[in-house]
């Protein structure tokens, strides 16, 4: 085994050719987006199976995380005799925070690992090929419709994440810390600025985005059989939840540094 | 007609093509034969440009379609139907979304126009009735007929076939050798089949070119290619036997 080897230096060769493919796939979806036709019809569909696959899953994670929240903080507060308080902790930490990031993470594991698959499959058995040989354009059809599917849903899922989560964070702050609804919901109000609503919209954007390009692309470009599709699942999953996780505290800093008040 | 021109393609370190020049002729089934890996479905695969070409030129109909953006090679794949070798059917579709793709994406025909349209194709292959299954619940011979509806829906020019009959039974591969000829017959389109199966070349062709370490090692009828004294032509047809 060569020191290059040892280092893992070796893998540096393939990682900067994938990310080069990978630019080179943006630009294929964009020129894909710029010119007609639009597939509506494929978007509205793969939008269901995005909200359907994923709809309990996140309703359930929201509303745990909402109640742990609560109890966690509610908990620590009452030392300080500020569990009034706790509406505001746990609206600003589920919209500015856990509700995009868990509801991203949930959907990549249900939804880009379920788009790595179902294209890595067709990839390895000709179908992609057999779509361009019909003079379709996959990056149209297949990655184009995807993607802007996660783009319309993953907000509209991570608002339904954030409102079962405060409920969930209700349902702890009325019966085990005995804060009445009245005040768990004026402090809620009181806590979220537009800019709160703000980010936590683009932030899943920006999310569903990295899913939806970094499954589309993996599975596309999937090679190996039906090995070849299982790892291009697995690094689809990987990859996306570093993004994810890299991306945050990339938009977390922007909105502070350009949007609320520090 | 379908000219290739010192077509070169090479994998890695490893040349598939070399320098290949063949002419697919218009409205004749041409059978390219070859051992396995000598690079016949990436001659079809370049044809369509799925594959990018390394050198030479694709000339169809007169135009050299080598410099062809993908856009501009869309317009050309419109003329063009291919069925592979795995079938390739789109396994989320039914066999009739399926024959009605290629309708529904590139013609303005209403959708009774295009059931029509998809009822003739199956009827065609002897695949009536089976509008609504999935590719999963057909037999691999019934999967290729259906590729082979779904690649003459749109009447195409040329129609690409490769390895038709690999892994069917003799019966099953008759019937595809049959069906190859009567669409040749029926739709008048230039037919290229790649294949290492003579029984299926020695059926269907008009002429055959047989590739050796990507270049091309004989070209004539199938008559010409039964009675060549051409030693890896012989060691072909008897399949290595000596005889």
């Amino acid at each position: 085994m060569t020191l290059l080897q040892l280092l893992r230096l070796d893998r540096i060769g393939p990682f900067l050719t994938h990310i080069y493919r990978y630019f080179i796939f943006l630009g294929n979806v964009f020129v894909a987006l710029s010119r007609p036709p639009y597939y509506f019809k494929e978007i509205k569909e793969q939008m269901f199976q995005t909200g359907n696959r994923s709809l309990s899953i996140i309703c359930l994670t929201g509303l745990f995380t909402g109640m742990v929240l609560a109890f966690q903080s509610g908990m620590e507060m009452s030392r300080f005799g500020a569990k009034a308080y706790i509406g505001a902790v746990v609206a600003l930490s589920l919209v500015r925070e856990l509700g995009p990031v868990l509801t991203a993470l949930v959907v990549t594991g249900r939804v880009g690992a379920g788009i790595t698959a179902e294209l890595g499959s067709m990839a390895v058995t000709d179908q992609i090929d057999a779509m361009r040989a019909m003079a379709t354009d996959p990056y149209k059809k297949l990655a184009m419709t995807r993607i802007l599917a996660l783009i319309f849903m993953l907000p509209i899922l991570v608002a339904i994440a954030d409102v079962v989560g405060l409920m969930g964070g209700m349902i702890i702050a009325t019966t085990n810390l005995n804060v009445g609804f009245e005040l768990y919901r004026s402090m809620i109000i009181e806590a979220l600025l537009v800019e709160d609503l703000v980010s936590g919209i683009t932030k899943p954007v920006v999310f569903a985005f990295l899913i939806g390009t970094i499954g589309c692309y993996l599975g596309m470009n999937t090679t190996g059989g039906t090995k070849g599709v299982g790892s291009a699942t697995t690094q689809s999953v990987v990859l996306s939840s570093i993004c994810i996780f890299i991306f945050d505290f990339i938009l977390t800093k922007l909105f502070f540094l350009f949007g609320r008040p520090v | 007609m379908i000219e290739i021109i010192r077509l070169s393609k090479s994998f890695g370190d490893k040349p598939v093509l070399k320098e290949l020049s063949l002419v697919l002729e218009k409205g004749q089934t041409t059978v390219v034969l070859g051992r396995s890996g000598c690079g016949k479905s990436v001659l079809l695969k370049l044809i369509l440009r799925l594959m990018s070409i390394d050198s030479g030129r694709i000339i169809i109909d007169n135009i050299d379609t080598t410099d062809f953006s993908e856009k501009r090679m869309m317009a050309v794949r419109e003329k063009m139907g291919m069925l592979f070798q795995g079938s390739a059917l789109f396994d989320s579709m039914t066999v009739y979304e399926n024959v009605a793709y290629t309708l529904r994406e590139h013609t303005r025909l209403t959708e009774s126009e295009i059931a029509t349209t998809v009822s003739e194709k199956l009827g065609f292959v002897e695949m009536s009735g089976t509008e609504s299954l999935l590719p999963s619940e057909l037999s691999g011979g019934m999967q290729k007929r259906i590729a082979l509806a779904r690649a003459m829906a749109n009447n195409p020019d040329f129609i690409f076939f490769d390895e038709p009959t690999t892994g069917l039974d003799p019966i099953t591969a008759q019937t595809i050798n049959e069906l190859i000829k009567r669409v040749q017959e029926h739709t008048g389109a230039s037919v290229a089949v790649v294949t290492h199966d003579l029984e299926s070349a020695a059926f269907v062709a008009q002429k055959i070119i047989l590739i050796r370490e990507g270049e091309k090692h004989f070209e004539g009828s199938p008559a010409e290619f039964q009675n060549s004294d051409n030693e890896f032509v012989r060691l072909f047809r008897t399949g290595g036997k000596v005889v």
